[in-house]
């Protein structure tokens, strides 16, 4: 799969390429279980694995989900979307990909981010998790500060 | 035994509709307690088998089994001084092959005996 077809399929959301330089080191070169390996080694070609490093590399916030922002095809898928939104994200930072559009992704970016379930969710160039630890960190916090810190959402008065 | 005859038609329905989901054990809900038992011998360990609430989802077309999405809250000395991220990892990594074949989601709550005895 090509970066064009990958890229024809994300929505048309603007592409932000100016905090290359602040990529961390991705989930996909995490320790790896031979057993996972070998299960899932199927579907992640060389070719689409280049396009997902430079879309999450290129992308400060990118989110692999069943669906779309306005009409997701999953609760979970849902729930990150409305985590997002509710955080004052503006979406047009956030590159989102229907999996359910392409069967080579959907099984791909499991294995890129040796992580079996969609949604997915990276910040700037670094695997997040699922919905459950970004529900998680969006109830202690921990997606507020690092939003903050990559310039991605603005301080919100402190209340007293 | 209750006697259902007592109960009006769709009251009755309703009833044998949530006791077959509740006894409903399947094979990959065996295998995911032995699993998660055997490797994380945990304190507590809970497995809801939530599929039946996904399965008229766009993404479940074509798909058969009952036995898609879980939600496993598990209570183990294991996840000590490990963040969130490598918890769930670590447990979808015992449960890959469960994953690959059949599970679509894996709602996880992963706790230590220490933070579930802090937050009480």
């Amino acid at each position: 799969m090509s970066l064009r077809s990958l890229t024809r399929l994300a929505r048309p959301f603007a592409f932000n390429t100016s905090l290359t330089s602040s990529f961390i080191k991705n989930a996909s070169n995490g320790i790896k279980s031979p057993l996972v390996s070998s299960i899932l080694c199927r579907y992640l070609s060389e070719s689409l694995k280049k396009s997902l490093d430079e879309t999450v590399q290129k992308n400060d916030v990118v989110l692999f989900m069943k669906g779309t922002p306005e009409r997701p095809q999953c609760g979970f898928s849902r729930a990150v979307v409305q985590i997002l939104h509710a955080q004052g994200l503006d979406f047009s930072k956030v590159q989102t990909f229907n999996v359910l559009e392409d069967n080579e992704l959907r099984e791909g970016v499991k294995e890129y981010s040796q992580w079996p379930t969609v949604p997915q969710v990276y910040i700037k160039g670094e695997f997040i998790g699922g919905c459950d630890i970004v529900l998680n960190m969006h109830q202690s916090g921990e997606l507020e500060d690092l939003l903050l810190k990559g310039g991605l959402v603005e301080e919100s008065e402190k209340e007293e | 035994m209750i006697n259902l005859s007592i109960l009006s038609k769709s009251i009755r329905t309703k009833f044998i509709h949530v006791s077959r989901i509740m006894a409903e054990v399947g094979p990959v809900h065996q295998s995911i307690q032995k699993k998660l038992t055997n490797a994380l011998n945990p304190t507590s360990l809970e497995i809801i088998n939530e599929s039946h609430l996904h399965a008229h989802h766009q993404a479940m077309k074509d798909v058969t089994s009952k036995e898609t999405h879980f939600r496993v809250s598990i209570v183990s000395d294991h996840f000590e001084g490990k963040k969130l991220i490598q918890r769930h990892r670590l447990i979808y990594d015992l449960l890959n092959e469960e994953m690959a074949a059949s599970v679509h989601a894996l709602s996880i709550t992963a706790k230590t005996p220490k933070e579930i005895s802090e937050s009480n």
